[in-house]
């Protein structure tokens, strides 16, 4: 177990650069498919999400490493992070990504969330079956990994950093309870609604002890109700994708107003 | 009761758990429980006193029947007027079992779990018909035909309205009822912490209480008229008993035609009107503080020390979250089961049933009234007299009497208590409230042979109740918990000036001291009983808080709320007492120094 979670790491933390080796920008995922696009956006709100702009300060001596020319290029190609050893030494280089994002999350905000929408009612299909609690859970590993790495880091005011490190792995661990939440809420409501179907099974069921005469008007009622559910099938999963991105707002929301 | 404007109601509450209302209501009888009922009926008679001779009679039992039988069928109307206006699954139906035992008497407890659920309102509805049709009074209560006398109180939680018990109206003679078993139910919550015992007392029906309690004290309690609702006086309303007359044609085919509710468009529109102005007016989280701390308690003890504490740690949020999440189920499938007793009782056979009795009994009645007049006798005399012969003709067999000739639906009524009598043999068993929906709902006849049938159907039916779904939730919650962060205690010292004995603290503490927020309970030797919701230091109050007193002399309890240091008031205040209305005030250590603005009040969050 503790392997594979570790690869599962390694291989997040690895594909981080790739997301922001030439710098986060629309035009850059504009070659990528609709749902690629929209995981991307996802992942990167909730990754930025109820952070402290001040916590750029924190990651500051990477900047101006990076600005100085003293730290390792950010030019690197996607095929230089395949060792997962190189991602994880080279701390400066995922840091200097982090910023970049979140400057950009914090500029276009936004402009992010008004991309997301508007691809969630151009693909319904695909969006409605966007699993966000997995969304959430990458989340939570590269939010760690970028929290572990900035302990390491030099500050410009180390009391100051410790404070605002703190901040971002509280809302950290918030986005944790929300997604354990949502997990725990799905699982509560199966099991209330089998109860309650249950319960109006047993009285559907004693009724009918008492009509041995098949009602055809209500067979063929439920035929053609089905009939007009498939009709609407596009319908339900434009409804079920608005779904998925207002639980994505909704979850970006609550950790921009858990702020400290 | 004034239904001329339709009211919205808008729920604030921080709490998803909560129910809006819950509606209470004697449903059957345990087999035990029938002679000392009649007997309990007919010395308490409400409106006169029945001869010792008249007791007895049959028909007085018959009527005590028509009470339990009729009040099923007209709280269902409460019942659909509430749950179409307010939000969904937030109008729930506690059917009560009417009780004997050597050492409690008469009682009543609830059949299904409705009452653990953290409610804003209660409220305990039944009809009524004075036992004896052969006193002739000028206005007697009577519910038959298009005459319906409803009783009814509304209740909450102690916090809800401290200065009353939590009482907020009553039907007149319902009145102490309901006060001294608010008061007892309060004294028993800080008995129990106070000796770190659970309080396991379920409240019994106002009216039920009535019948076994009657003959207490007479003491004056502090009310006011329906009318004087809007001086925000802390007083109980007082309702007065009354006939409310049905509409003549929505009864001639009841039977048949029944869309439009007779006793919604007299009474229930307008009782749940105020009901939802009431839900207006008062504060949700305050009201159902408590009962939520008390359902975290059944589930999560620790969680339930620390809500008390009212902690602000993401660790309690998150589980608080999970906890309330649970509630909220357990309401959504109490709400489905409710919806089924109402397609039972309103919907069902039982209705159809009920309708074909008062459409008949309104059709005997209007050539009574005929009668009557021509006789030069009171209507109300006429009802009563009728209802009396409608009952012993149906009593003793001879439905073809004179009186009753050609009213086959007096046998209805028989057939109706016959469900009660025959279902009390399993009133004691585990499956009672698991088989109430299917018992009460359909095909009245057969219902002993339910469970059989059921087992022999080929239908793939679970068998799943409320308790199985209960064991469900709770295992997946207690799968998905984590620890909480912080210390809350539930045993630390809380000192309240001038009480001269020590109360306990549930909340954070230091050195064995209450330190920041939680809850104490104190008891005096002389009898008084504080309750502190709020800050503390050193042991004492001090900060923002809440404190509810109980003395002895008192009809009801002073409430303040506002600034506390060193245990008792200082600054500014809320203070709520019987018979006043709310004031804001200034306290100087303790000491009422003048009026304040209400501005400068630090109210408490719940």
């Amino acid at each position: 177990m503790g392997s594979i979670w570790r690869n599962w790491l390694l291989a997040l933390v690895l594909w981080l650069p790739a997301l922001t080796q030439a710098g986060f920008s629309f035009d850059a995922l504009e070659d990528k498919t609709p749902g690629e696009q929209y995981r991307q956006l996802s992942l990167l709100m909730l990754v930025t999400g109820g952070t402290d702009p001040a916590l750029l300060e924190v990651l500051q001596p990477v900047i101006d490493q990076q600005a100085s020319g003293q730290a390792p290029s950010m030019e690197l190609e996607l095929d230089d992070y395949v060792t997962p050893l190189i991602r994880i030494v080279d701390r400066e280089v995922m840091l200097g990504g982090a910023a970049d994002l979140f400057r950009f999350a914090h500029e276009n905000r936004v402009a992010v969330q008004a991309r997301m929408t508007e691809i969630a009612g151009q693909n319904p299909i695909l969006i409605s079956m966007v699993d966000v609690n997995a969304l959430a859970a990458d989340a939570i590993i590269i939010r760690n990994a970028i929290a572990d790495a900035i302990e390491y880091t030099d500050s410009i005011d180390a009391d100051e950093a410790a404070r605002r490190l703190q901040a971002f792995r509280g809302q950290t661990v918030y986005l944790r309870n929300m997604m354990e939440f949502n997990q725990f809420q799905e699982e509560l409501s199966e099991i209330t609604d089998q109860a309650i179907v249950d319960l109006g099974g047993r009285l559907d069921a004693y009724q009918r002890m008492f009509d041995d005469e098949v009602d055809e008007d209500l067979i063929r009622r439920r035929i053609e109700s089905a009939q007009i559910m498939n009709n609407q099938a596009e319908e339900r999963f434009k409804g079920e994708a608005m779904l998925r991105n207002a639980e994505l707002m909704m979850m970006l929301i609550l950790m921009e107003s858990q702020i400290n | 009761m004034n239904g001329a404007a339709d009211v919205a109601v808008t729920d604030f509450s921080l709490s998803r758990a909560d129910a809006l209302v819950v509606i209470r209501y004697p449903a059957i009888i345990h087999a035990d429980a029938q002679e000392p009922y009649f007997h309990a009926f007919s010395i308490n008679a409400i409106g006169g006193e029945v001869p010792p001779a008249n007791r007895t009679k049959k028909v007085t039992t018959r009527i005590a029947q028509s009470v339990i039988a009729k009040s099923n069928y007209y709280v269902m109307s409460l019942y659909r007027e509430l749950q179409r206006e307010l939000p969904e699954n937030t109008v729930l139906l506690s059917p009560h079992i009417v009780m004997w035992d050597r050492d409690r008497g008469l009682y009543s407890r609830p059949i299904l779990a409705t009452e653990q659920i953290p409610s804003v309102l209660t409220v305990d509805f039944n009809i009524y018909s004075y036992p004896d049709p052969t006193e002739l009074m000028d206005s007697p209560p009577v519910t038959f035909g298009d005459l319906v006398t409803p009783l009814i109180t509304v209740h909450g939680n102690r916090w809800l309205q401290p200065a009353t018990h939590g009482v907020i109206l009553a039907s007149d003679p319902l009145m102490r009822s309901t006060w001294d078993q608010s008061a007892d139910a309060g004294l028993m919550a800080v008995n129990s912490r106070v000796a770190y015992r659970p309080a396991v007392q379920q409240r019994e029906l106002d009216f039920i209480h009535f019948l076994a309690n009657r003959n207490g004290d007479n003491r004056a309690l502090p009310r006011k008229g329906l009318d004087d609702s809007r001086l925000e006086l802390m007083a109980v309303e007082q309702y007065p008993v009354e006939k409310i007359r049905m509409e003549g044609l929505l009864l001639e085919n009841l039977a048949s035609e029944y869309a439009q509710d007779p006793f919604a468009e007299a009474f229930v529109r307008g009782a749940g009107r105020n009901i939802k102005l009431l839900l207006n007016e008062v504060d949700h989280d305050r009201a159902t503080f408590f009962a939520r701390q008390e359902a975290l308690a059944r589930f999560d003890p620790e969680l339930a020390v620390a809500f008390l504490a009212r902690s602000g740690g993401e660790s309690v949020r998150a589980r608080l979250q999970l906890a309330e999440a649970l509630i909220e189920a357990e309401r959504r499938f109490l709400a489905a089961q409710s919806v089924g007793l109402f397609e039972g009782a309103y919907m069902g056979d039982y209705g159809n049933r009920m309708r074909e009795m008062i459409q008949g009994e309104y059709r005997l009645l209007e050539d009574r009234r005929d009668l009557a007049r021509k006789q030069n006798v009171t209507t109300a005399v006429a009802a009563l007299a009728l209802a009396g012969s409608v009952y012993a003709a149906s009593a003793s067999g001879a439905v073809s009497g004179v009186a009753v000739q050609g009213f086959s639906a007096s046998l209805a009524l028989g057939s109706l208590w016959a469900m009660s009598s025959t279902m009390d043999m399993r009133a004691d068993s585990a499956e009672m409230s698991e088989n109430f929906l299917a018992l009460i709902a359909p095909a009245l006849e057969r219902q002993i042979s339910v469970q059989m049938e059921w087992m022999e159907s080929k239908e793939r039916i679970s068998a799943l109740g409320f308790a199985e779904f209960r064991n469900k939730t709770l295992t997946l919650y207690q799968a998905r918990i984590r620890s909480l962060e912080g210390e809350f205690d539930d045993d630390c010292a809380f000192d309240y000036p001038g009480l001269r004995s020590p109360g306990r603290w549930f909340g954070r503490c230091r050195d064995g001291r209450a330190h920041g927020r939680g809850y104490a309970v104190a008891l005096g030797p002389d009898g008084r009983a504080v309750e502190y919701l709020g800050e503390a230091e050193n042991g004492r109050a001090s900060g923002i808080g809440g404190l509810i007193e109980r003395s002895p002399g008192l009809a009801g309890a002073r409430y303040i709320e506002g600034r506390f240091a060193q245990g008792v008031p200082h600054g500014v205040v809320r203070l709520e007492e019987p018979d006043s209305r709310p004031r804001t005030r200034e306290f100087r250590s303790g000491n009422d120094v003048g009026s304040a603005s209400a501005g400068k009040l630090d109210r408490l969050a719940f």
